[in-house]
């Protein structure tokens, strides 16, 4: 299956899809990547929702030319450093994740009826920019451009992998037990 | 030559190099991405692969940086002992590192790592060695943290098995450093040593005819099936070197360090 989801996406919308399909998000993406989780979760005034977002695991390279702000860069970072953050981000209403590299069990649990996790190919940073129409704002820029909070206009950003659905199954999961089972040859 | 004017040409010789590194991929690492992407059997491994090599293409085609962590420059130095350098070489990296942040441009991620606030120093690590010969070669390589974060290194016991190790620590990494991936493998000297051999390992062309170990090591990485991305695929490290030093008959130190497929390498030789 694959199709162009428009944010802000629901968890109905979510639990439509599996393992192994396709999804394009055109919208409005957040990246977060280590510092914005911690900051977003104990900021009182949080300055965006987190109700129906998209959150995507990146820092993008990017630089302010006068006023605007260009994008050089913005592939996705390993999505693991995010582990202990995302189920207390989901349980406040994040229903997509983007990320590379996959995430832990704990996760895969804490997604399960109303978020998925897309996987985009890590490294591919000019790939990304090419799918981003515009900056939209940028918050907590006190962490750094690599680690504030960019809101982002995305258009047909993809192509993302449903690599952990909303129904308990994870692609890097199935991968690791197979791995596993060949270690030992 | 003036004092300034070698120091200068030092410099625009680095930014250049860094520039290359950051917007192209190297033929020999192109190649092996290209081999692989037509070796898969997986239409997902395929994809990603040829995702790979069309960003490759466009960071090239754009002169724009191939991933948003532009990395950790890890500069290797092979000074022929008849030159003469009148200028301090890790103060003209720092300084063409600074310039090449604004001029490609680089991302600023550098941290003190007790307060993690951003640090205004540059951040790259070097390798100073005494050659003959009167040039001095230079060679850089781009790490980034993905990769940096899944490099392990152990002292194991004399008796205890060399590939488990290895094989555990690409195993454990799964799709975190970026596959599919380069493995140096450092084995003997000390905790420190070793962990040099692996790194210094990387700088290595993928052209170099492997040896019976490193082949033999590859096809057991490769058979764990983690694939580009940690999604599945034949396709986890693209190669494996490795580096031996002798070491004290009560230890063995080993160190794997692991570099994504973005293995972002260039090199310079100038007669200062």
């Amino acid at each position: 299956m694959s199709s162009v989801l428009k944010t802000p996406i629901r968890p109905d919308d979510v639990r439509q899809f599996k393992v192994g399909d396709i999804v394009y998000i055109s919208g409005v993406i957040y990246t977060a990547r280590d510092k914005a989780h911690i900051k977003m979760l104990s900021d009182p005034q949080r300055p965006f929702s987190l109700h129906n977002a998209c959150i995507y695991h990146s820092g993008p390279l990017i630089v302010k030319d006068r006023d605007t702000y260009r994008i050089i860069a913005a592939g996705p970072t390993t999505s693991a450093r995010m582990n202990k953050q995302t189920p207390v981000i989901v349980e406040r209403g994040v229903t997509a994740i983007i990320g590379k590299g996959g995430m832990s069990s704990e996760v895969v649990r804490s997604l399960a009826g109303r978020c998925f996790y897309l996987a985009f190919p890590g490294g591919c940073g000019v790939l990304a920019k090419e799918r981003i129409e515009e900056v939209l704002d940028v918050y907590y820029t006190e962490l750094g451009f690599t680690e504030a909070v960019w809101k982002l206009q995305v258009r047909d950003f993809g192509p993302l992998l449903v690599a952990i659905d909303s129904h308990g199954e994870s692609i890097y999961e199935n991968i690791q037990v197979s791995s596993h089972a060949t270690l030992g040859k | 030559m003036t004092l300034t004017s070698a120091r200068e040409t030092f410099i625009r010789y680095t930014i250049d190099a860094l520039r290359e590194a950051e917007t192209r991929l190297p033929r020999d690492v192109k190649e092996a991405l290209a081999r692989a992407a037509k070796a898969e059997t997986g239409e997902r491994a395929k994809e990603i692969l040829y995702a790979i090599l069309e960003n490759v293409e466009l960071a090239a085609a754009s002169g724009l940086p191939m991933c948003q962590d532009t990395g950790i420059p890890i500069f290797s130095l092979e000074i022929g002992r008849e030159t003469s350098i009148d200028f301090n070489l890790k103060d003209a990296l720092a300084t063409a590192l600074q310039q090449a942040t604004n001029l490609i441009p680089l991302r600023e991620h550098a941290v003190d790592p007790i307060t993690r606030l951003s640090s205004n120093e540059p951040l790259f690590d070097a390798f100073y060695s005494i050659c003959d010969g009167d040039e001095l070669s230079v060679k850089v390589l781009i790490k980034g943290a993905g990769s940096e974060n899944v490099s392990a290194l152990a002292m194991l016991e004399p008796s205890q098995d060399i590939s488990s190790f290895v094989l555990n620590t690409v195993y454990e990494s799964g799709g975190k450093p970026c596959p599919p991936i380069i493995v140096g493998i450092g084995i003997g000297s000390t905790f420190d040593g070793s962990a040099r051999l692996a790194k210094k390992t990387l700088f290595r062309s993928l052209d170099k005819k492997e040896n019976e170990f490193e082949a033999q090591m590859l096809e057991r990485i490769n058979n764990l099936g983690i694939g580009p991305m940690g999604l599945g695929g034949c396709t986890t490290a693209l190669r494996v070197f490795v580096e031996t030093a002798p070491c004290h008959t009560a230890m063995l130190p080993v160190a794997v360090a692991i570099q994504c497929w973005a293995d972002r390498k260039a090199r310079f030789q100038i007669k200062l």
